[in-house]
């Protein structure tokens, strides 16, 4: 089957000649259809980095990165803008929702700039809205929600277009145990039922026991991969635990 | 250091607010160059009068510049708050580095200064080469060489645009290092991180207010024109009161009323980035909806100003032609008695008796008598003599029980009632004719005709004689002439087109030859070009009489004339130079006060929108990750300003159109006033200037947006 996401050596390299951060350094792996992914890794690892560079947000020093069957580095301009709009939804760490639009208007806004049709838009944000939980908190404005609702919220808004994929970049960081929990639980409800899939980097060990693979990076390099097979939350996390603490770093500082 | 923390900012903020420095740089120059028409002198050869005119020019000049310096500086110093606010986080890092507040007071104050001083300076030199294009257009106005490529620079005008922005700037450091001193740390700290609350008003209650204030601007218009502009009636502060309240509470409510007019088709709501574009523009509107209506408000007023002036101008040059057909009038007043003044209001004095009778009451022969070289200077006169009837307007008025409705009326009821109908002779009308060249008119023995330049009273007496068929004029009853047009408006003297609110033009039989005349005038076409002949001519009667235009002999006993053959007088030239007086002065001051005001509203307006672009950021760099196309958030951006700079302007201009169409009707005492093209002039002034700030607003925010 065509992988969702295939990135093939990719290298990104910040600085000049005499000064050079290899922030990835030959990345190379695979994401299928259905698959819920996490990447782990001490600060500084390159997970944002990558995340930029399958968002099209940041361009790539050298690699390809596929997503459905286009080489998203060799996309421009306009190209780029519409792709994203059309084949990837966002979450970020801190929610980055418009503070000027109520909780409905940032999700319809997704589907308002890819011109869907004005009679569609209402029972689609309604549609998402019931699975994450939100209808209550619709007409809601963001400083009016607390940080898991926004989460959700921003979760809808990546959500609505049905893109091929969703990446969120430590989603979770901003928020408490109750509301992270309740968060990935959305996430792996989309994930098994709506069959959406995910590519989630955290650093935070719990939250990467909810997907089904994780990829370790450290410095710039792919260093391991988890994958949970049929084993349970709680198994998996104790294994996650077992290569963070291999990896040392500041991950396994801050446990 | 300081000094190089303070250029970094300044080029900092030129960069991303550019449009206010060089509205900064224009105000000194229109300041510099519009003070400088006083010393236009020094390249110009001007006249004693023209000189004359010039230094009132300056006076007035120097008055408006006090006031608009004054609106200048609100500018100033609002854009400063406006730029110093943004600015808490840097001056919390600075103090968190262990700056004291002194020395952050001291990096604003350079600050200040490098602004200051930059856009005086640049202003200076655009104003400096302003000038010399001012200087070609006074030449032209007043027709008049430029001596040579002479250059030239006034110091009084650089003295008063540097004075103006010392004062302007001292105020604004006094601010700025108030500001800076009191902020505390931590407020400075949180600053970047507590978002700036939204003010969100309850929508249903802006509807309401809404139709509240575009209701309260109706009523204050339709006060107004009710009212008129002259009586300081309780209708006029009224009128005044609303427009004023109408057009805050209007902006106060506008963008919540757009919002829930939008919203409620979802076809608009729901589709690209309107709902974004339109919480920006409440966001904006809102919080500035006090300055808005400020901006509206003084626009509304540059716009009057502006559109009088050209008015003015356009109406005095267009009827000058028509209005001075005659090189020389002359007029003779026969009831003046012995201490010149009108002792016997209806009848002839003894003095003007004994005299006018020398010469039987013919004004030419009496001055061809006195003065020298009369025949040689004039080539046509004619005399018309009027007579007073047997009526009042008022009596005529009040047997048909009418009423004029209109500012005659109301400015001077009683006046217009004791205003007494006067009679011509026929044959002395058509010698008038025959002068401006006009078709001899034909009365059979009972008609008359109405000799009048006012179409209010051309409809007085045309409604007269529709009601009354014939009007009784010394015991004759006179039909109106058939056939011929509702009144005649053949120039009465030099000057007075406009003026004439109705003759009767009568048989000469009608008049008995036994009837004293009260009033007589003397219209005279020069023996040559009028540029030739008129300086020999008032020479040559001020000879005679001491003053060409008013007798200087009245009263002297030992041979004063009384007023014989004139009282007073006035030349086709005179009113030339009046009216290229009024025309410069009036030009030249709406131009300044115009230009200075809108500048000054559209860079506020410029700065609001940059300001909110600038915050926006975020928000932009948010559209942009999740898929929106650059197109069409420059669309939304667009549309945004678009709607943000229309709003204020369309009301002002509406404010405006009601405001002319008033000041037009009081103007009509003294002529009809044009109203169409200068409106459609300032429009386009308004637009050019105005458009100008948008689209550079426009693209400014836009780079905001891509950054
Ligand atoms: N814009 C940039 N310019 C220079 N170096 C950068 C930039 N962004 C990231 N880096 C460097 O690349 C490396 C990876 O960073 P990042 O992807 O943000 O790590 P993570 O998200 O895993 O903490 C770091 O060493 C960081 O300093
Ligand atoms: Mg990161």
């Amino acid at each position: 089957m065509q992988p969702v996401l295939e990135c093939t050596n990719v290298q990104k390299y910040y600085g000049n000649r005499d000064n050079i951060t290899k922030a990835l350094d030959d990345v190379t792996f695979m994401v299928h259809a259905k698959e819920f992914v996490g990447i782990m890794g001490p600060s500084g690892s390159g997970k944002t980095t990558l995340l930029n560079c399958v968002s099209t947000i940041d361009n790539v020093t050298a690699g390809t990165i596929r997503i459905g069957t286009r080489d998203i580095t060799t996309l421009k301009g306009n190209e780029l803008s519409t792709f994203r709009r059309d084949e990837l939804g966002f979450i970020f760490q801190d929610s980055n929702l418009i503070d000027t639009l109520s909780a409905f208007e940032n999700i319809a806004l997704a589907l308002t700039i890819a011109k869907v049709s004005d009679a569609e838009i209402p029972i689609r944000v309604q549609g998402v809205a019931t699975s994450l939980q939100i209808t209550e908190i619709l007409q809601k404005f963001p400083h009016q929600l607390s940080g898991g609702e926004k989460q959700r919220v921003a979760a809808a808004r990546a959500l609505i277009t049905n893109p091929k994929l969703i990446l969120a970049d430590e989603p979770t960081g901003a928020l408490d145990s109750k509301n992270a929990r309740m968060l990935l639980e959305s996430f792996e409800r989309l994930n098994k039922e709506l069959s959406a899939t995910i590519l989630m980097v955290t650093h935070d060990p719990f939250s990467a026991s909810y997907c089904n693979r994780i990829l370790f990076l450290r410095d710039g390099k792919v260093y391991n991969e988890l994958r949970r097979s049929d084993t349970d939350r709680k198994q998996f996390f104790d294994r996650i635990m077992e290569v963070v603490s291999l990896l040392g770093g500041d991950t396994a500082e801050a446990l | 250091m300081y000094i190089k923390l303070a250029t970094r900012s300044v080029r900092r903020s030129l960069r991303d607010f550019a449009i206010y420095f060089v509205t900064l740089a224009f105000g000194a120059c229109v300041f510099y160059a519009f003070n400088s028409i006083a010393d236009q002198q020094a390249v110009l050869e001007l006249s004693s009068r023209q000189l004359e005119v010039i230094y009132l020019l300056r006076n007035m000049i120097s008055g408006v510049t006090v006031f608009l310096a004054l609106i200048f500086g609100f500018l100033v110093l609002y854009a400063n708050r406006f730029l110093i606010r943004r600015r808490k986080h840097e001056f919390a890092i600075y103090q968190t580095l262990g700056m004291s507040r002194s020395k952050i007071s001291f990096i604003i104050v350079l600050e200040t200064l490098i602004v200051g001083i930059g856009a005086l300076a640049i202003g200076l030199i655009l104003g400096y080469l302003l000038s010399q294009l001012l200087v070609i257009a006074t030449a032209a106005l007043f027709n008049v060489r430029v001596e040579g490529f002479a250059l030239y620079f006034s110091g009084s005008a650089a003295a008063v645009t540097i004075t103006c922005f010392a004062l302007i700037f001292i105020c604004t450091l006094a601010f700025n290092v108030i500001t800076v001193t009191r902020y505390k740390l931590l407020d400075l700290i949180n600053a970047s991180r507590v978002s700036e609350k939204l003010k969100l008003r309850n929508l249903p209650l802006a509807i309401i207010l809404f139709i509240v204030s575009v209701g309260m601007i109706i009523a204050s218009y339709m006060l107004l024109i009710d009212n008129g502009m002259l009586n300081m009636s309780w209708q006029f502060m009224a009128a005044t009161i609303l427009v004023c309240i109408g057009t805050f509470l209007f902006f106060f409510s506008l963008s919540g009323f757009l919002l829930r007019l939008v919203q409620s088709s979802k076809k608009i709501y729901l589709r690209g980035l309107n709902m974004f574009t339109l919480r920006q523009l409440s966001s904006c509107v809102n919080s500035a909806f006090v300055s808005i209506a400020l901006v509206c408000l003084t626009l509304f007023v540059a716009f009057t100003s502006m559109c009088t002036g050209f008015a003015t101008v356009t109406t005095l040059n267009k009827n000058f032609e028509k209005n001075t057909i005659y090189d020389a009038s002359y007029s003779a007043y026969y009831n003046v008695g012995s201490d010149g003044l009108g002792d016997n209001p209806n009848g002839i004095s003894d003095m003007m008796l004994k005299q006018a009778s020398a010469d039987n009451f013919n004004m030419e022969q009496a001055f061809a008598k006195r003065v020298q070289d009369w025949n040689k200077l004039v080539s046509q006169a004619a005399q018309i003599d009027f007579y007073l009837s047997n009526h009042t307007l008022g009596d005529l008025m009040k047997a048909m029980d009418y009423s004029f409705n209109n500012v005659y009326e109301s400015v001077n009821p009683d006046g217009l009632i004791k205003e007494p109908l006067y009679v011509v002779k026929l044959s002395q009308f058509n010698n008038l004719r025959a002068i401006c060249g006009e078709k001899a008119i034909m009365l059979a023995s009972n008609e008359c005709a109405i000799w009048c330049d006012d179409d209010d009273f051309t409809a007085f007496y045309s409604t007269w004689f529709v009601e009354k068929n014939e009007l009784a004029i010394f015991n004759n009853n006179l039909g109106l002439a058939k056939d011929s047009p509702n009144s005649y408006t053949t120039l009465a003297s030099t000057g007075s087109a406009g003026s004439n609110v109705g003759i009767i033009v009568v048989p000469d039989h009608v008049i008995s030859e036994q009837l004293y005349p009260i009033r007589s005038i003397l219209n005279i076409k020069y023996n040559g070009s009028r540029t030739d002949i008129d300086a020999h001519f008032e020479a040559a009667v001020a000879k005679t009489f001491g003053n060409a235009w008013i007798n200087a002999n009245i009263n002297n006993s030992n041979g004063g004339n009384y007023g014989w053959p004139y009282l007073s007088g006035s030349s086709a030239q005179q009113f030339y130079d009046m009216s290229t007086i009024v025309t410069a002065t009036v030009t030249y001051l709406a131009i300044y006060i115009g230009f200075i005001m809108l500048i000054t509203c559209a860079a506020i307006l410029a700065l609001q929108q940059l300001t909110q672009a600038s915050d926006s950021a975020s928000r932009y760099v948010l559209l942009s990750k999740i898929g929106t196309s650059e197109r069409m958030v420059s669309g939304a951006l667009f549309w945004q300003t678009a709607v943000y700079f229309v709003f204020p302007l369309v009301l002002a201009l509406a404010h405006t159109t009601i405001a002319m169409s008033v000041i037009s009707d009081v103007v009509k005492l003294f002529g009809s006033l044009e109203i169409a093209l200068p409106l459609l002039i300032t429009t386009a002034i308004a637009v050019l200037v105005y458009g100008t700030y948008f689209i550079f607003t426009y693209l400014a925010s836009r780079n905001f947006a891509r950054n």
